[in-house]
């Protein structure tokens, strides 16, 4: 590698290991502040270097990237292979980004093998990508992923004329992930075609005969595993005959296989293995759903509560949101199984609580967000609200610090409405007029904070992107950033204690004359509570402009300096009227992102560590 | 006159109040009532202006005629009586709530069944289908005991009719709910066809029956269809020729689609004949009722709900069609449908194949004789090679000849080769670009793998139609693999009308881009730094460019002062014309110096053809509107 390259991953690898939050073990709140002060500052200038350091040579290069010499070249690929380090990857669109440019590199001085090769790892760097936006429920990868695994994989046609055997590997690696780039539901015809196919050429002793080097049974165990993930389709009712064989056919594959595995090694198949194939039995219509939640209760039963380790995990929080993702899609058990459901979400709740700082990891956090999009929620028992607080709090303090400042100033603020215009709240809540509003106050004040506390609630989906970045954002990613509002409207959607905030999720990003942000299609008239989102859009704002957040590489303003840009955004950018109360309450709200932020960091400490609260300020470990 | 007496006796000792109104010249006049409540309250009680509709309505075929009048319901009985024309009326409200009350319960018992049947038969088709599924992963295990093996293939029989009684079970239940609801869509007549051939042809070989297809006039090809629901009712039809036809017979299956006098739509007729036992004039009555089935001792052993023609009757209203029977005992039976549909129109591919010249393999059986009068249609020519030895000959010819074919057009049944090895030794022969098309019968997705293996291109439907051979081999044109390239979401854009100024200082870089902004037609000039951009753009006309492609890092002058220069220039386009930077530079801070610069979009190098086309249209085609 060149030496820059060499430096950034070092960087990267800086900015991974201070961004997490494990083995952390502080004393106070203050000795937290400190500690997350300095890494802030440490992580802003690495992120700063690194910045420099892409612009300065990389992108040099990649702005010429034919004329790249051999060299050159070599030098990028294995930067390539350094950036996608370990699963997590140190640098997902960067390493998207070379493989990009050498796809374009041998497409040009027409090297096949090399195009074989890079046409699969950039359609794999943009399948991680998509990855990561699924859980904002936008497809904006797949469709490229295809075409360059389709591309790849069209030179099966002229298979005896590729000698190297590495290649033809990648020709079969692209044909089997040709299946990743369809969804399931929405393209389960097309993604069980290319599957097949792809098990055709797998099992074809001619293929096996030519290139007799490559791990065949590995590939054509993907690719039963990836057959597998159809048993959703079965239940559909539009199911043929031979879709059914061909998904249990593969269930029973892998399960063999790891029945196999498990033999050899002298062990029982995981948990998950397990839940798999006990799901396929369901799917294929083999057990009831009775069974199955029967089999999933009795796995959770035999999970140890204090078992950390990824297995653990898996049991502890996982489980639990399958067992609602069930419940949710038949309602006859819904409320048949409530006592189970609710023990079981009041066990995740311990259960967070208690993970060591050393398992506070991604893992984890895949988790916890599986667990909220499977939330079932009963009136009386733990709310969803509940649990985004919580994610929040765990996913980065940064992260809740923001929305927790966010919704006390939404409070201040609606607590001033009230008080001066409580006109302009009527219709608010179905307020009937300025008496209602008064009546209401509490009401009134305890939403205007819910609002503050969930609006970026779709920002979890894409907390690894936030978190793990060390180098300023590209573009593309601050599009991608874009889709969070998405995804928070679809999160808060899900449930009814977080249905009413989710218009605000929705409306939080767009200005008040409609003249700019994003998404371009909400549309303030048919917002139930716009007011209330307006008041939101101002405090979080503010919060955000004005707090030394780790990997916002944005300008910090002082309190009087974004009073001035409220000022300023009155009428575009805010509400005119909100902005005008607003700035009348400057020298509180000052006070306020003066001494707030301590507060909300050490509520923070306590949501995440369990800590309690002694004499208001201390805090000690439980 | 009516008697009242007569009357006093026949009605006196009625308890239910009756009433009697005759109607004679015009005037209709109440002559009898035992109702004592008509003396009192003559509200809710029938006037006789009110029964005068009723006297002179033609009398009803079929009683009762129920009269509502305030809360009071009267049955009606009209007959001649002398000259007269008598109404009677009976008040039944009590019976009739009564009664009302019945047929609502039995409504929504026939509702509860109806759910219930659609519920249950969806529930039992999953585990159903594990069971065929299981049964098939079963029969594909080697060295099974020869009595497994029996036992299996009668459990995959027996589990196979029984997902059709359920899905036949099913589909009546959704008709009845209302639950079906047709969703037409462009459709080729020609892979309907197939499809259903793909059925039913096996059924009546493995039926020792012989099946043949006869097409009509076919004057449009493609039509306005719900083809799933077209392709039901024409295997239902054919499977109950097929089933209730002893071996030796024959099934026809006739096809005609002609236009009618309503411009846009066609009038299709299909026809299922068959030589079998036919149906009893009893039968033919309730054919199309539900759960009916001829009591035979030849029918008992054919298996079924009874709910095919009902289905298919069903469907074949939802279309708007009509179906007629005939048949006799012993004499076979034909099924006449007639059914309105949309035509749409077909792509017209013919100029880009005019004079192409294609190899054809077929067997001698008029099959090769027809492409070749479908090729000659399309203004091509074609070589008919009746075997394997055949296509040598003409491979080789063509070579010494300095003939060009385009295509190799070949059946999958060939006498005297195997089709697999021949297929191979072609494509080596003729390069991985020349297209091999295979024509067959057959369901491609059962086939595909190992004919595309083998070197096959394209599939083609039989039987054959003109406008699918046409689109098969346009695919492979030029202009059909664009127009491909558009429809998977390439290349779709044409700026053949527009002038661009690309800026561009690296020589091999313009040279990429040109290649890539030609496809999409645009004119471009060239400029190879920011100071040529500036120079070009200021002596041109205004509204000469379209727009300017921008790389940022360029000697003498780069992209951002080179974009401020032309946005201070004080001409009337200088702010208006769309800049677009070209750079590799993709962090936010970049594009927002590009934006401040003056700039108005930013694509991130290496280019992206897509990227760049639907970044130049989003600002061409807003030009344009």
């Amino acid at each position: 590698m060149r030496p820059y390259q060499e430096q950034y991953i070092e960087n990267a690898r800086k900015v991974m290991a201070l961004s997490d939050l494990s083995g952390e073990r502080w004393e106070d709140v203050d000795a937290f502040m400190e500690d997350h002060r300095e890494k802030t500052a440490c992580i802003r200038g690495i992120i700063r270097e690194n910045t420099e350091l892409l612009r300065a040579n990389l992108f040099v290069v990649l702005d010429d990237i034919v004329s790249a010499s051999e060299e050159e070249i070599g030098h990028l690929k294995d930067f390539a292979a350094h950036l996608a380090e370990g699963v997590r990857h140190l640098d997902l669109y960067l390493h998207y980004m070379i493989h990009y440019a050498l796809t374009a590199y041998a497409r040009h001085w027409e090297k096949r093998d090399m195009l074989i090769q890079e046409l699969y790892h950039t359609a794999l760097a943009l399948f991680y990508l998509q990855d990561n936006m699924d859980s904002t429920g936008e497809r904006l990868y797949s469709w490229k992923m295809g075409m360059l695994f389709g591309e790849a994989a069209s030179f099966i046609r002229i298979y005896d004329e590729i000698e190297d055997p590495e290649t033809r590997g990648y020709i079969h690696r692209s044909m089997g992930n040709l299946a990743l780039s369809y969804n399931i539901f929405t393209e389960g015809e097309k993604k069980l075609k290319a599957v097949r196919r792809s098990i055709q050429i797998l099992q074809d002793p001619v293929y096996r005969a030519k290139t007799p080097s490559l791990p065949w049974d590995t590939y054509l165990y993907k690719s039963h595993q990836e057959r597998s993930v159809a048993m959703g389709l079965l239940r559909r009712g539009d199911s043929d005959g031979q879709l059914i064989r061909e998904v249990m056919e593969s269930a029973e594959y892998v399960w063999e296989r790891q029945m196999e595995i498990c033999r050899k090694k002298g062990t029982s198949p995981g948990l998950r293995w397990q839940v798999i194939y006990q799901e396929s039995q369901y799917y294929c219509g083999l057990q009831p759903l009775s069974y199955l939640l029967t089999q999933l209760e009795k796995y959770y039963l035999d999970c140890g509560r204090d078992d950390f380790s990824s297995e653990g995990m898996y049991g502890n929080i996982f489980l639990p949101a399958l067992y609602g993702h069930y419940l949710e899609r038949c309602p006859e058990y819904r409320d048949g199984k409530k006592d189970i459901m609710c023990h079981m979400n009041r066990n995740v709740a311990d259960y967070v609580h208690r993970v060591p700082n050393n398992q506070l990891n991604d893992q984890l956090m895949r988790y916890l967000l599986n667990f909220l999009q499977g939330f079932v929620e009963y009136p009386g028992e733990m709310q969803q609200k509940d649990i985004i607080t919580r994610l929040i709090a765990c996913r980065n303090p940064d992260a809740y610090v923001f929305s927790r400042m966010t919704a006390h100033m939404t409070r201040m603020l609606m607590e001033k409405v009230i008080e001066l215009v409580p006109g302009l709240l009527v219709g608010t809540l179905c307020c009937a007029d300025a008496g209602d509003v008064r009546e209401r106050r509490e009401e009134l004040l305890q939403f205007a904070w819910d609002g503050g506390m969930l609006h970026d609630a779709g920002a979890l989906c894409l907390y690894r992107m936030l978190l793990m970045s060390a180098r300023n954002w590209m573009d593309e990613e601050s599009a991608m950033y874009k889709h969070h509002v998405a995804a928070g409207v679809r999160i808060l959607e899900r449930c009814d204690s977080t249905r009413p905030f989710a218009p605000i999720a929705g409306g939080h990003h767009v200005y008040y004359d409609c003249g700019g942000g994003y998404p371009a299609d909400y549309d303030r008239s048919e917002n139930p509570v716009q007011i209330v989102t307006d008041m939101v859009s101002i405090a979080a704002y503010v919060s955000r402009v004005t707090e030394q957040a780790t990997h916002d590489t944005m300008p910090i303003y002082t309190p009087g300096e974004a009073m001035e840009h409220v000022r300023a955004g009155a009428g575009s950018l805010f509400h005119p009227q909100l902005s005008q109360i607003w700035l009348s309450m400057e020298e509180e709200l000052s006070e306020y992102l003066q001494n707030g932020r301590r507060e909300a960091y050490l509520e923070a400490a306590c949501l995440i560590r369990g800590w309690e609260t002694e004499g208001g300020s201390r805090i000690r470990m439980p | 006159m009516i008697e009242q007496e007569r009357l006093q006796d026949i009605w006196g000792n009625c308890e239910n109040p009756v009433m009697i109104y005759a109607r004679k010249d015009q005037v209709c006049h109440l002559v009898y009532s035992n109702d004592r409540a008509l003396e009192i309250c003559p509200e809710g009680t029938p006037q006789p202006e009110m029964i005068q509709e009723a006297l002179c309505a033609p009398l009803p075929e079929s009683a009762p005629l129920f009269c509502h009048i305030g809360k009071k319901v009267y049955s009606l009985v009209i007959f001649f009586w002398d000259t007269y024309r008598v109404c009677m009326l009976h008040d039944v409200t009590v019976h009739y709530q009564d009664n009302r009350r019945a047929v609502d319960e039995a409504v929504m018992a026939s509702q509860a069944k109806t759910s219930f049947l659609s519920e249950m038969s969806h529930d039992i088709r999953t585990p159903m289908g594990a069971i065929i599924g299981m049964t098939d992963i079963a029969l594909m295990q080697k060295d099974l005991p020869g009595k497994v093996q029996e036992c299996l293939t009668k459990i995959k029989v027996a589990s196979g009719h029984m997902m059709s009684l359920l899905n036949e079970v099913l589909d009546m239940s959704r008709i009845e709910s209302g639950k079906i609801l047709l969703q037409p869509k462009p459709t080729d007549l020609a892979d309907l066809l197939h499809e259903v051939m793909v059925v039913a042809r096996p059924q009546a070989d493995a039926g020792k029956l012989r099946f043949c297809l006869e097409l009509g006039p076919v004057d449009r090809e493609r039509i306005l269809v719900d083809g799933l629901r077209w392709k039901q009712v024409c295997i239902n039809l054919l499977s109950n020729a097929i089933k209730f036809t002893p071996a030796q017979g024959q099934v026809d299956l006739y096809l005609a689609v002609e236009d009618t006098d309503r411009p846009g739509q066609v009038l299709m007729t299909l026809r299922v004949r068959d030589t079998g036992m036919g149906m009893s004039p009893e039968f033919m009555k309730k054919l199309f009722t539900p759960f009916e089935r001829e009591e035979k001792s030849t029918t008992n052993k054919i298996q079924g709900t009874g709910l095919g023609m009902a289905i298919t009757k069903n469907l074949v209203e939802l279309m708007s069609g009509t179906i007629q029977v005939e048949s006799a005992p012993g004499k076979g039976t034909c099924f006449t449908l007639k059914i309105p549909f949309d035509a749409v129109d077909s792509p017209q591919d013919g100029a880009a194949l005019e004079g192409r010249r294609v190899l054809v393999l077929a067997p001698d059986d008029g099959l090769g004789e027809q492409i070749l009068e479908m090729l000659a249609k399309l203004g091509m020519e074609g070589d008919l090679a009746l075997d394997a030895m055949d296509v040598v000959t003409f491979l080789n010819e063509a070579m010494l000849e300095d003939v060009e074919y385009y295509a190799f057009l070949t059946t999958d049944r060939v006498p005297g080769a195997d089709i697999m090895q021949l297929l191979p030794d072609v494509r080596r022969r003729m390069g991985v670009n020349f297209p091999i098309l295979l024509l067959s019968e057959c369901d491609w997705s059962q086939i595909e793998y190992l004919y595309t293996r083998s070197g096959v291109d394209d599939f083609i439907p039989l039987p054959l139609f003109l406008s699918r051979l046409s689109a098969a081999l346009y695919a492979f044109t030029e202009e059909g693999r664009r127009e491909k390239d558009r429809e998977d979401g390439g290349m779709r854009w044409d700026f053949s009308e527009k002038r661009l100024l690309l800026v561009e200082d690296n020589e091999i870089n313009r040279e990429i881009e040109q290649e890539i902004l030609h496809m999409s037609g645009v004119r471009i000039d060239m400029a190879e730094d920011g100071q040529q951009a500036v120079d070009r753009f200021r002596e041109s006309e205004p509204f000469y460019y379209d727009m300017v492609l921008m790389d940022i890092q360029m000697p003498v002058m780069n992209g951002l002062d080179a974009t401020r220069a032309i946005r201070a220039m004080d001409r009337e386009d200088s702010q208006v014309v769309p800049i677009i930077a070209m750079t590799a530079n993709a962090f936010v801070e970049d594009v927002k110096n590009s934006m401040d610069a003056g700039m108005n979009a930013h694509l991130p190098k290496p280019l992206d053809i897509e990227q760049v086309f639907s970044t130049m249209g989003m600002f061409l085609e807003r030009g344009q509107a």
